[in-house]
């Protein structure tokens, strides 16, 4: 019998010590240096053990170990939130288990830690190659699992039958994920402390010019019918309507505003689908104006679209668009005034302008026109790298240097606008996106981050106004890298520096392709929860209920669960019997019926030399016969040269027994 | 013979599901569902491996290969034969008294396998052993499969034999007495002389022909050995068992010396001779004495 110490052996152990890599790869994104240090120290540490158990650590020193790393990993970690804390807390504890380990039963419970490992990592990372590393893991922890059972056996035996087993599980896996019911969330969701990046509450000069350099995906979308224009993509996420004179922010009176929202019917619209990064915020992204389709979504007066709770995964929600429908048409007192404040002195100059606008033109709406005749008729310039601004950014802007990026001309005409008497606001989010043809969908980046100007006008209500548009129409039309001027670019490019490497052509379609499954595995494996389940039991069966649900997820488990006992069966029954041998016996038995039997010690060439000197009248025949059954002895049950010999070996016999075969004459004894 | 196969998990296995519904718990609460996929690959794989380690038993036939001899408290070997016609791993063999700790554990490929199971028997007598218990955790460990069998095994245990004085010629009084001391001729190796062309090959020397020293005949001469006789009712001894062992050890002794001896045992009368199949008829004749303690 193997004594215990040498099921851990190297041969053995190393299962676990390459599930581990797999495993730390994956939680790279909340590994501690020093928890990488120590787990790399433990593994080292147990191989040079193998041969001399006496050089491990016992029970008392184990113990002081185990505290003397995970008390003070607690107490640094726990600012960082609570699952990085869990994962750092894992990968400890599983290194000491490493350790420690000297049974079988060490390394099976080191097997299940190291699952929940997996588990944990695919909380910091969901998508396809976070969790093909995992799986990775998950099959190395089985094959150790298979070399415990079977520890003679080649590592690749151990390998193939450990995966064998995972590919069996996953008809099950796919009944229990597509039925088994979702519990909702049992504690409250930690911060996890990322920074949050994207848009913020306030605008001000420089702001949307910063996110221009980051590629980060902000969001995804798709359209159910004909995709929009590009130039209509303009993503609503933040309302900006208090103006301190510098820039513009949230209105604190906005929440307390009991506007109502007025919409279309539901089912008259351009449905969308949207799936949202995590981002820590609340906003979401909409087209104006959108009804909220899918549950945790709240529409606020000011008709964007947010979630109940922050964003700390991704979110996919569904919208309907209505094109042309007029936002607001009817504007409440309160609302009116708010979009009216106007700090007067902070930019003179601008305010003589919008005194000069009022006066010449007196309805609101031919002051919009002549506020957008007069930005078009200067020479203002698009860049990301305009000159700075003094104490009076908007008479710096439109007069002095007439140099900036969309914030600069949104709020600068919102100003304009509002010291005119039109009421006015800031509107910022994303513009555009692009458009991926495998997928199906925009992918709307960081670098697609968007100002404009939004004003109200009678009859109408607010409508959008853009003045980036009048400037830089590529913008609008195209993107922005093909917007911006050779300097900005080559900033891009520095800030990017995956743009050469895209210039090749098969690389981009090969991103794209990506692109397209990752959307895929988004929407139908990561976003795929109670509300997907309920809505194909409803097309499938006309009805929801638990018990139907219950009754059909252990329906499908019975079914697979007799699929397998069947393949199992079929797998171990014995072999069919050769067909090339059973033909051949029924001839001999024929023959023997006949007085020609085969001595047992015979071989069949003798046999048929035998018989064919007893009766010529049967040499030829048994001859081929004999041929034919060799041939197909020697080729495997399976084959199909078997079974050709089969059925020829069938043919001679009919026309053996066609053949006028008296039996042997009493001279030639039948021994 | 059908025998029934019985199947739960092991201690690992309801660990196994304890870490699956932690990891369902994980991924419900964070909404994650490659979380959740990896909780349900946990329990496909623990649903699974049932018929696996039920397959990894069926079909083995077991057949219990002829028990060997030995003396009371001395390791006895029963020998099993496996015969499978697929790959099996790691089966454990064990009894079903010491089913924790004297398992044995081997994998065996398509075909037949020996294995061997060791017990020391107390009492003398006829043995027959077990039953077995047949046992398996494949594939993950996940559930425990097993079985019990009892095979055929019949071995023959000897009596322990205890040292004691063996009686001299002089004071054994077999049913020959009147004729006087019995002798019985006992051949042995005498010596060796050259070999004649067409003497027969069983009487030569082959180690001599194997160091190229030449072609030898053995001579044997017979020699008269005077006779022992044992006797039960004239053996020392406490108890019947204890007189058994004391006699055992005589007849090993006879038999080691090449001393002709004659045993007197109840009803059963061996008559003297060397050889060992005499000192085995003997040894089985002591081994299965069902005779009463004579005062």
């Amino acid at each position: 019998m193997t004594p215990p110490t040498d099921r851990c052996s190297h041969r053995t152990l190393r299962w676990w010590v390459v599930a581990f890599v797999f495993l730390l790869i994956a939680m790279r994104s909340a590994l501690q240096p020093l928890t990488l240090i120590l787990a790399v120290t433990c593994c080292l540490w147990r191989f040079w053990a193998i041969q001399h158990p006496m050089r491990l650590p016992g029970r008392q020193w184990m113990s002081v170990l185990t505290l003397a790393c995970l008390v003070p990993a607690t107490l640094f970690l726990v600012p960082l939130g609570l699952q990085t804390l869990l994962a750092n807390l894992l990968v400890l504890t599983a290194s000491l288990k490493f350790l420690e380990s000297r049974r079988s039963e060490d390394l099976q419970h080191l097997s299940l830690l190291g699952y929940f490992l997996g588990g944990v990592a695919l909380l910091f990372d969901q998508s396809i190659p976070q969790t093909v590393l995992v799986g990775m893991g998950a099959l190395m922890l089985s094959g150790g699992l298979m070399a415990l059972q079977m520890p003679g056996k080649a590592w690749t035996h151990q390998l193939r039958i450990a995966a064998q087993l995972l590919i069996g599980s996953l008809p099950l896996l796919v009944a229990l994920f597509l039925l088994a019911p979702r519990l909702p969330p049992l504690w409250s969701l930690p911060s996890p402390g990322q920074a949050s990046t994207g848009l913020s509450d306030s605008v001000r000069p420089g702001d949307i010019a910063k996110l221009s350099l980051s590629q980060a995906l902000a969001f995804r979308a798709r359209f159910e019918g004909p995709r929009p224009n590009q130039q209509d993509l303009y993503w609503r996420a933040i309302v900006h309507e208090q103006f301190d004179g510098q820039g513009w922010l949230n209105h604190p009176m906005r929440s307390s505003l009991e506007q109502v929202v007025v919409l279309p019917s539901q089912g008259t619209g351009q449905a969308y689908e949207v799936i949202a990064e995590p981002s820590v915020q609340r906003w979401l992204f909409s087209l104006t104006p959108s009804r909220p389709l899918s549950d945790g979504l709240r529409i606020h007066s000011d008709y964007t679209i947010d979630s109940a709770t922050p964003l700390h995964q991704q979110l996919a929600y569904q919208a309907e668009y209505y094109p042309n429908f007029p936002v607001s048409r009817g504007l409440a007192a309160l609302e009116r005034a708010i979009n009216l404040e106007y700090p007067r002195g902070v930019n003179p100059r601008t305010e003589a302008l919008a005194a000069e606008l009022r006066q010449r033109y007196p309805t609101p709406g031919e002051r919009v026109q002549a506020g957008l005749a007069w930005i078009k008729q200067r020479p203002f310039r698009y860049t990301l790298q305009p000159p700075l601004l003094g104490a009076a950014p908007i008479d710096d802007f439109l007069f002095k240097t007439q140099a900036g990026f969309c914030e600069h001309f949104a709020s600068s005409f919102s100003a304009l606008m509002r010291a005119a008497g039109v009421p006015a606001r800031v509107i910022s989010g994303y513009q555009g996106g692009e458009y991926n043809t495998s997928g199906g969908h925009f992918s709307v980046r960081q670098a697609d981050a968007h100002a404009w100007s939004e004003v109200w006008l009678p009859k109408q209500g607010w409508i959008r106004v853009d003045p980036t548009a009048l400037v830089a129409p590529d913008r609008i039309e195209q993107g922005l890298a093909d917007a911006l001027d050779q300097p900005d670019q080559q900033l891009l490019a520095a800030a990017n520096l995956a743009t050469p490497l895209q210039r090749l052509p098969g690389v981009v379609q090969l991103q794209q392709l990506a692109a397209a499954i990752d959307f895929r595995w988004t929407t139908w494996v990561l976003n795929y929860g109670t509300a997907q389940q309920q809505a194909w039991l409803q097309k499938l069966f006309g009805q929801t209920s638990a018990l139907l649900q219950a009754s059909v997820l252990m329906g499908s488990i019975l079914v697979i669960g007799g699929g397998v006992v069947v393949l199992l069966r079929l797998r171990d029954r014995p072999l069919a019997t050769d067909p090339t041998l059973q033909r051949y016996q029924q001839i001999l038995r024929w023959l023997d019926r006949r007085g020609y039997g085969r001595q047992p010690t015979e071989t069949p060439t003798d046999y048929a030399q035998r018989v064919g000197a007893m009766m010529p009248l049967l040499a030829e025949p048994l001859q081929v016969i004999t041929h034919l059954y060799l041939q197909g002895r020697y080729s495997r049950t399976q084959d199909m040269a078997n079974h050709h010999a089969a059925q020829r070996l069938h043919q001679e016999f009919r026309r053996l027994r066609r053949l006028p075969i008296s039996s042997p004459s009493a001279g030639t004894p039948n021994r | 013979m059908r025998r029934n196969v019985f199947i739960l998990p092991t201690p690992f296995g309801f660990l196994w599901v304890l870490t699956a519904i932690a990891l369902y718990l994980l991924g419900s609460n964070y909404a994650n569902n490659p979380a959740l996929l990896m909780s349900f690959l946990l329990l496909g794989m623990f649903l699974l491996s049932i018929a696996p380690s039920y397959a990894n038993l069926s079909g083995l036939r077991l057949e219990a290969l002829p028990g060997d001899t030995g003396f009371a408290e001395q390791p006895l070997c029963f020998r099993l034969l496996l015969r499978s016609d697929r790959p099996r791993a790691s089966l454990g063999i064990a009894w079903i008294t010491d089913t924790e700790t004297d398992a044995i554990r081997l994998g065996m490929p398509r075909g037949s396998c020996q294995c061997e199971l060791w017990m020391t028997p107390q009492q003398r007598g006829r043995l027959r052993p077990g039953p077995v218990q047949l046992s398996s955790t494949y594939p993950l460990g996940l559930f425990r499969c097993w079985t019990y069998i009892q095979p055929a095994w019949e071995a023959l245990v000897y009596p322990k034999p205890e040292r004691c004085l063996i009686p001299s010629t002089a004071t054994g009084l077999g049913p020959e007495a009147a004729e006087g001391t019995a002798t019985v001729g006992v051949e042995t190796l005498a010596g060796l002389r050259p070999h004649l062309p067409g003497e027969p090959l069983t009487r030569v020397s082959w180690k001599h022909v194997a160091r190229g020293q030449g072609w030898y005949t053995k001579q044997f001469e017979e020699i008269q050995k005077a006779s022992l006789w044992l006797r039960f009712d004239r053996t020392p001894g406490q108890d019947r068992e204890h007189r058994l062992r004391h006699l055992c050890w005589q007849v090993l002794q006879c038999a080691q010396t090449q001393t002709p001896f004659g045993l007197v045992l109840g009803a059963q009368v061996f008559q003297p001779t060397v050889g060992t199949a005499h000192m085995k008829a003997c040894l089985q004749a002591l081994a299965l004495f069902e005779g009463v303690d004579s005062p």
